[in-house]
């Protein structure tokens, strides 16, 4: 039994046809939902001076006025494409570190030291450090990311590949299995599962990262839509822009997420 | 019925006393040594090379380590870097006792309660997925360049931590265990107090560990946006003058706290644990 | 006396239907001891948690000494296959739970726990925790927690079931005179071996699968009080062999009839 720190730990519950949409939990969350959105508009409307707490209404508003405006996407791209190159880099050399570290004790045991650091801090301490060392331009930005996104990546793969079962590594040496190819027929599928985990996981926080490094860095893209309308007090705009971000960190964790599921189809649970 | 088969009972340990005990602290730093050799070698090594990379002038960002550990001495003492501390504690004291506090009850009423897991359910899987950090914004914009920032801030990344680990323990709770219990026909508050509230204290000491974590985490990074308040505010600062020894400094500092209170926390958890498997 | 009339019990998981007791009927006298047995999937463990009132019966009905049973009650006790026992809880505060349950005060809960944890041998383990415990004595702690709450029923699940041979012998054999002691509680006892039904009980129940059901039952010849050394006499070997075949047999056909067992145990 592990801790739950994200989402997808808590979801147990496989699968949704239309028969478990219509179950008594889900009904009743979705009324939380809209009693929640109800709410929201409710309160936002009874305020007499509603420039920090806007109705829903009027967010979906700007949302829907911020979609039709080119600069709107235009600051997506900016701010996407140092989020991709951070993210891919990420995710590349998180397993390739994590399998070299993960299965070789040794090299383990000597990184292991600067890992436990680098875990406990908090990544967003790092930032003005790439700032000095790289400026502010699409190779900073792109290193924060990856620095969000690495250390779950590669540390869930070691993590994958060092607990293989016992038994199973006992099994491929009674069959004197060659190293290539215990590692190809058994290490890697073994650490699938939580490779896999790892990339879903680092993923999020890589989205994490990105908005950091909006916040943070002087920014070109979405960032400098957030600094505009909150320094305009333009709260609707500011509102629908965060929701975008939320909307953006949700859907590429549902694409982690179906793509776990296709990798690892075998296992039929997950 | 007569004792047939040999007890095998386990009994604990005992602590050395007396002169017996510095010997055995002795030896035990001896055997630690041995045990983390290679990691010890591991961290000078480190260290070296940062070192080499430093004095070569790598890049900027890479200052030597043995000028960071000077400036570091100097800054760790300062009034300025205590009063920064100062006001990280405090935004961390206020924040996370109450959302201890609440996310413990509020964990326990959704594990107890399935209507109200229901309603909480879909809110806490978004406050668990979204991008957290993209709340602050909007934070900053109502609370402004104040302490009250951070606090919100840090209450937002505790509270569903807590809430949902302790809400998991409670359903940990043994089938068979309630089944026991509802065989001797126990009622809901015996079951509560000898079954479900032991059986939940793993998981939620388990979401507290890493609330501390988040509480840090969370804290910093709404401080660095902030830019004025805390330690985060420190750290921008310096970074905006290009002090790199400094900066680097108070990134060991965070670190090594992040470590220690992690380690704390870890034995607290463990010691509790044994308590009751 | 507990009469058990036509019991059927039919299971539902995921939308399919899953008939585990058809027509099961017979009666155990107030003061006998009874076995149930039979293969693996053939009903017997959710015949006795239906006798516990932890479940119930889909038609038919159970009824101890003319009332229906409808939930868990205090004139039974329960003592599961792998022990139950609360992790986290002393010996002491195990074997009192039953009474806890009852709101009996501490003082006397304990004073009752720490009587019957010396008769199942266990007195000077009163503080230890279950971990500390092998596992027949965690299956002692289990015994003196049911019998703590002084039921007119004993509803055992296979308790010796997750023992080794040895440590089951041994228990056997203290159950046999603990029971013959009191020779006061009615006691049904889920098993799977014929050796263990022969010895300890009046009556075994002989149970079939697909749907469960009973196939015989059958009354032990042997009279009391019973010693430990009857389990090597040639007629106890002979009566348990002839009954272990009908019981293979049973096996046999419901293998040859599909894959698995899919039952409650």
């Amino acid at each position: 039994m592990t801790a739950v720190e994200r989402q997808d730990e808590v979801d147990a519950e496989p699968r949704r046809g239309m028969r478990s949409l219509l179950e008594p939990s889900r009904l009743v969350g979705a009324a939380a939902i809209v009693a929640g959105l109800v709410g929201w508009e409710i309160y936002g409307r009874s305020l007499d001076n509603n420039i920090f707490f806007p109705t829903f209404l009027s967010m979906v508003e700007a949302l829907v006025g911020l979609l039709g405006e080119a600069d709107f996407w235009n600051s997506y791209r900016l701010t996407l494409t140092p989020f991709f190159w951070g993210w891919i880099s990420s995710m590349a050399l998180g397993v390739l570190i994590g399998l070299i570290a993960g299965l070789n004790p040794t090299i383990w045991k000597l990184v292991s030291p600067y890992v436990a650091f680098f875990h406990a801090l908090p990544v967003s301490v790092l930032v003005p450090v790439v700032v000095v060392g790289l400026g502010i331009g699409l190779a900073a930005k792109s290193t924060v990311v990856f620095l969000f996104g690495f250390f779950e990546v590669m540390l869930s793969t070691v993590a994958g590949v060092a607990y293989i079962s016992e038994d199973i590594r006992e099994m491929t040496r009674s069959f004197g299995m060659s190293r290539l190819r215990a590692f190809r027929r058994v290490a890697l599928p073994g650490a699938m599962p939580a490779i896999m985990a790892g990339l879903r996981i680092g993923t999020g926080r890589a989205v994490v990262g990105m908005v950091v490094m909006e916040l943070l860095l002087v920014s070109v893209g979405v960032g400098r839509l957030v600094v505009r309308y909150r320094a305009r007090f333009e709260s609707p705009e500011l509102y629908a822009v965060v929701f975008t971000l939320a909307v953006f960190g949700l859907v590429a964790l549902a694409v982690m997420r179906s793509l776990e599921r296709y990798v690892l189809r075998w296992r039929g649970d997950v | 019925m007569e004792m047939t088969d040999e007890p095998t009972v386990v009994l604990p340990e005992h602590a050395p006393e007396g002169d017996e005990e510095v010997v055995h602290r002795l030896s035990g730093l001896v055997a630690w040594l041995r045990k983390y050799q290679v990691q010890a070698i591991g961290l000078v090594l480190g260290a070296v090379v940062w070192e080499i990379a430093g004095r070569a002038g790598v890049s900027p960002a890479f200052p030597a380590i043995s000028a960071v550990f000077r400036e570091g001495v100097e800054l760790w003492a300062s009034q300025r870097f205590i009063d920064v501390l100062k006001n990280t504690a405090t935004s961390i004291g206020i924040a996370f006792p109450p959302s201890l506090v609440v996310g413990v009850l509020l964990g326990l009423l959704m594990g107890l309660f399935r209507p109200f897991e229901w309603v909480c359910r879909p809110y806490i899987n978004l406050a668990l997925s979204l991008p957290l950090v993209a709340i602050i914004p909007i934070v900053l914009l109502i609370f402004g360049l104040s302490q009250t920032t951070i606090v919100v801030v840090i209450i937002l990344y505790v509270l569903p931590v807590v809430m949902v680990n302790t809400f998991a323990g409670v359903r940990s709770a043994d089938a068979d265990l309630m089944q026991m219990a509802e065989s001797f026909n126990a009622g809901r508050a015996l079951t509560l107090k000898r079954i479900i509230l032991p059986a939940a204290r793993p998981l939620t000491l388990a979401g507290i560990r890493i609330g501390v974590g988040r509480a840090i985490s969370g804290g910093i990074v709404a401080e660095q946006v902030v830019g004025v308040l805390g330690i985060g505010g420190l750290v921008q600062r310096l970074g905006g003058a290009f002090a790199v020894e400094s900066l680097y400094a108070v990134i060991i500092f965070i670190g090594a706290v992040g470590v220690a209170s992690l380690a704390l926390v870890n034995r607290i958890e463990q010691r509790y644990q044994r308590e009751g498997a | 006396m507990i009469e058990l009339t036509s019991v059927a019990k039919t299971f539902t998981r995921n939308g399919k239907s899953f008939e585990a007791l058809r027509d099961v009927s017979f009666e155990v006298e107030t003061g006998s001891f009874i076995s149930l047995i039979g293969p693996s999937g053939c009903g017997k463990t959710t015949l006795l948690k239906m006798m516990a009132g932890l479940m119930r019966p889909t038609r038919g009905s159970i009824r101890i000494d003319g009332s229906e049973v409808t939930g868990a009650g205090p004139d039974r006790a329960l003592v599961f296959q792998n022990f139950v026992l609360l992790p986290w809880a002393d010996v002491l505060t195990n074997a009192a739970f039953g009474l806890e349950a009852r709101g009996v005060s501490k003082a006397e809960r304990e004073n009752a726990a720490r009587g019957q944890l010396e008769r199942v041998g266990l007195a000077g383990f009163e503080r230890h925790y279950p971990h500390e415990l092998s596992g027949g004595m965690q299956q002692r702690v289990g015994i003196a927690r049911a019998l703590a709450v002084d039921p007119d029923t004993l509803l055992m699940d296979e308790p010796f079931g997750s023992l080794d041979t040895i440590t089951r012998h041994v228990m056997q054999r203290d159950l046999l005179k603990l029971w013959q002691e009191t020779a006061t509680k009615t006691t049904v006892f889920v098993t799977h071996s014929m050796e263990e039904a022969a010895l300890l009980s009046d009556r075994v129940v002989i149970m079939d699968t697909r749907p469960g059901r009973v196939s015989r039952v059958v009354e032990v010849p042997f009279p009391r009080p019973r010693v430990g050394g009857l389990s090597v006499s040639a007629e106890f070997l002979a009566f348990t062999a002839e009954l272990s075949r009908d019981l293979e047999q049973m096996q046999r056909i419901d293998m040859a009839r599909g894959a698995g067992g899919g039952g409650d145990d």
